[in-house]
């Protein structure tokens, strides 16, 4: 790398300090202003509050039951997603049957079917895990169906000039070219997937990242609710950063230049 | 319109992208005379677009200088309007209409002139009847006729175009190559066309200058052009001169692959 | 159906119906307002952007349903906090597409108004903002159907009106036909906010839209 390069790379890290800086400085000069201090934490007592929640073990077990939904919920809906998108995008039948209800079903958030999951699920794991499963499945495959049907004709028709059976343009050409638009619904299902977990688990409060939000209400202590901001904004920048990065070098080929 | 004024002197000048990086050009020296027809033809990749964004004021050289017109270029300007390869210049939610009328307004030109001048351009590189189109209800050749009257409302004394003609298919190409010949002659202006294409730059240019193959490229030789225009594509001279300029470049390119396999291997 | 057709009927339905759509319409056009114009300047001004880039990548993973429970700390379980909610998401959705919407002008078309003599100003309003327009509009777009979710969640966890309120309050009760029938014109509201949003978008905007960003 030339020396300007690393110097550029040097000031970008620098002024992106600066500004994280300023925007701690300036909450904490907020709260200090805040006409009551216990509604308006400062980033040192958020800081303190985690700090002791994760030393009490509470923190450690919150965040891992709120990944664990995720993962198992996540998983399995972008699995049925796939093949659903792959199914409706194939074909024509399975499209016009499903195509109504893909499009009903995700303009209806989530978060309204937490009561009836609680109802028919009950509280436990199994509503929760529904739950992200159905926001999961709905986004991934419209994606992949839209992207099963923008596979560049020129590529089927060579494929069929091979002399290709259904099947093997299927499994072969169809849907390798459609991996782009997989990983574009996973990442989008991925940014939903935090939202409804943290609904759900503030509605049924046990563990989880949303029932340490909600117990700041509970406790009148809004630090809870700020360091389950916090770490939401943390884990999901993570997340996002390590899908990205695994799905670039994962699926490297499949993706666009 | 002072004689000078369509003029242009690249003297001695090379440019890289960052230092550190390899030259782009090295050493690029050539003058345009007021209203030459003045082509740079050279292979893919050797810097012909770039030394026609540093006349045009979009990049600025690593070393040496650039003059239009009599005056040192520091930044884009209307004296030197450009028309380039990739219709993606043109302004989608714009009309025709009004894309050609668009420097118009910039200088501030009252909406009934500016359309008044719009549709004469129009009519100069025969667009009439598509004015009210958007630029992607248009063909690859209209887009590019587009481009050529948004730059000809311009009373600019140089034209700079970046292979407008590259990316259309070869009827319309040499149906607009014939065009441009005409209004060449029309118009008298500078204009500088950059091209890969010899039959092309043969076809237009009153001088060719030949560019080496990149990087650190610079102009190998510089030839005239001597025939009557129009230009027949099929005459004795034409195909003389086409088995001369032809030599000349693909001694470059064999140059080129050459030094790609040496760093492969 | 009968449950659909009585809350029709006795109005409870037509009133949640209003109170969750106001909320959602002063939060998202007040989101549009600030979301624009912040990302027109994030997206052109290097400073800007250095300074915001931060604090916009962090929040822009913090779900608006998070906010909830300080928000109700903040402003009470009324209207302000649900109307802060929805303004957050939308500002972020907007802001972020208006962003990269800026940094996909084709490199030409401001060459080419540069080389005409532009001022400042004017590639500003006649070439940067016409052509991020498609892109504010399909963040907007984002935005409209995610609103749907934070109101609802706002509604089912603090509220006493509202579709999210009705279905968690019948859900309570046990009364499933009355929940399902406010989920139904949940359901129903998202897609035609989705088909307005869109025609809107077909019969003003069409011209400003040289690729559709959301690809559909």
């Amino acid at each position: 790398m030339s020396p300007r390069l690393t110097r550029q790379r040097h000031i970008g890290a620098m002024g992106y300090a600066l500004s994280v800086a300023i925007i701690l400085a300036l909450w904490q000069y907020g709260s200090s202003q805040a006409i009551v201090p216990l509604l308006f934490p400062s980033p040192l007592s958020t800081l303190r509050v985690a700090t002791r929640l994760w030393d009490e073990g509470r923190l450690g077990i919150d965040i891992v039951a709120s990944l664990r939904r995720i993962a198992l919920g996540f998983a399995i809906g972008s699995t049925a997603g796939i093949v659903l998108g792959l199914l409706m995008g194939s074909y024509r039948a399975v499209r016009i049957v499903f195509d109504p209800y893909v499009q009903f079903f995700r303009a209806l958030p989530a978060l309204a079917w937490i009561p009836a999951a609680m109802v028919w699920l009950g509280t436990g794991e199994e509503s929760k895990i529904a739950l992200l499963v159905y926001t999961t499945i709905f986004v991934v495959a419209l994606n992949t169906m839209i992207g099963v049907s923008s596979v560049p004709a020129n590529q089927l028709r060579a494929a069929s000039s091979f002399g290709c059976t259904n099947w093997q343009a299927f499994y072969m050409v169809k849907a390798p070219a459609t991996v782009p638009f997989m990983v574009t619904g996973m990442r989008l299902a991925m940014g939903n997937c935090f939202s409804t977990i943290v609904a759900a688990e503030l509605l049924s409060p046990k563990d989880g990242i949303g029932y340490l939000i909600f117990s700041a209400r509970t406790w009148m202590q809004t630090e809870y609710a700020f360091v389950g901001i916090v770490i939401l904004g943390l884990l999901g920048l993570l997340v996002d950063r390590v899908f990205v990065l695994a799905a670039r070098h994962l699926l490297k080929r499949f993706l666009p230049p | 319109m002072p004689a000078d004024s369509g003029s242009i002197e690249v003297r001695d000048v090379s440019f890289d992208f960052g230092s550190g990086r390899p030259a782009v050009l090295q050493g690029v020296d050539f003058d345009v005379a007021g209203g030459e027809f003045f082509v740079l033809l050279g292979p893919s990749g050797c810097g012909k677009s770039t030394v026609l964004n540093l006349i045009a004021g979009f990049e600025h050289p690593t070393q040496g200088t650039v003059v239009a017109g009599g005056r040192p270029v520091e930044g884009a300007g209307r004296d030197r309007v450009v028309i380039f390869q990739d219709s993606d210049s043109l302004y989608g939610w714009l009309t025709v209409r009004d894309n050609v009328a668009f420097p118009l307004r910039v200088l501030g030109v009252a909406a009934k002139d500016r359309e008044k001048q719009a549709m004469a351009a129009l009519k100069v590189v025969g667009l009439l009847g598509h004015e009210g189109k958007y630029p992607r209800e248009l063909s690859g050749g209209m887009k590019q006729r587009t481009q050529l009257a948004r730059a000809l409302v311009l009373d600019s004394p140089i034209l700079l175009m970046d292979e407008p003609f590259a990316a259309l298919d070869a009827q319309t190409r040499s149906i607009l190559q014939d065009e441009l010949v005409q209004l060449s002659i029309a118009m008298r202006r500078t204009v500088l066309f950059i091209t890969h294409d010899i039959v092309e730059a043969i076809l237009l240019g009153d001088r060719v200058g030949v560019m080496r193959a990149g990087p650190a490229s610079s102009i190998k030789e510089t030839l005239a052009i001597d025939l009557p225009r129009p230009r027949r594509r099929g005459s004795a001279e034409f195909g003389a001169l086409y088995e001369q300029i032809h030599q000349s470049i693909s001694d470059e390119v064999q140059r080129a692959l050459q030094r790609e396999d040496s760093l492969l291997s | 159906m009968q449950a659909l057709v009585e809350s029709i009927g006795n109005g409870t339905l037509i009133t949640d119906v209003a109170v969750s759509v106001r909320r959602i319409a002063i939060g998202f056009c007040l989101g549009c307002i600030v979301g624009i114009p912040l990302g027109l300047a994030m997206g052109l001004f290097r400073l800007v952007r250095a300074f915001c880039d931060p604090a916009v990548q962090f929040l822009r993973f913090v779900p608006p349903i998070a906010w909830l429970i300080p928000a109700i700390m903040w402003f009470g379980i009324g209207e302000t906090s649900k109307i802060v909610l929805i303004f957050y998401m939308t500002v972020f959705l907007v802001l972020l597409n208006t962003m990269a919407g800026v940094v996909a002008i084709p490199r030409n078309q401001v060459r080419c108004a540069e080389n005409c003599g532009v001022s400042g100003w004017q590639l500003f309003a006649w070439v940067v903002f016409p052509a991020t327009l498609s892109y504010s509009v399909a963040g907007a777009r984002i935005a409209m159907g995610n609103s749907f979710a934070a109101v609802v969640g706002a509604e089912l966890i603090a509220a006493n009106a509202g579709l999210g309120y009705r279905i968690v309050d019948s859900s309570q009760w046990m009364a499933m036909d009355q929940m399902f029938a406010a989920m139904l014109v949940l359901g129903l509201l998202g897609i035609a906010a989705d088909r307005v949003a869109r025609a809107i978008s077909a019969r003003w905007l069409s011209r400003y839209v040289h690729a559709d960003p959301l690809g559909q």
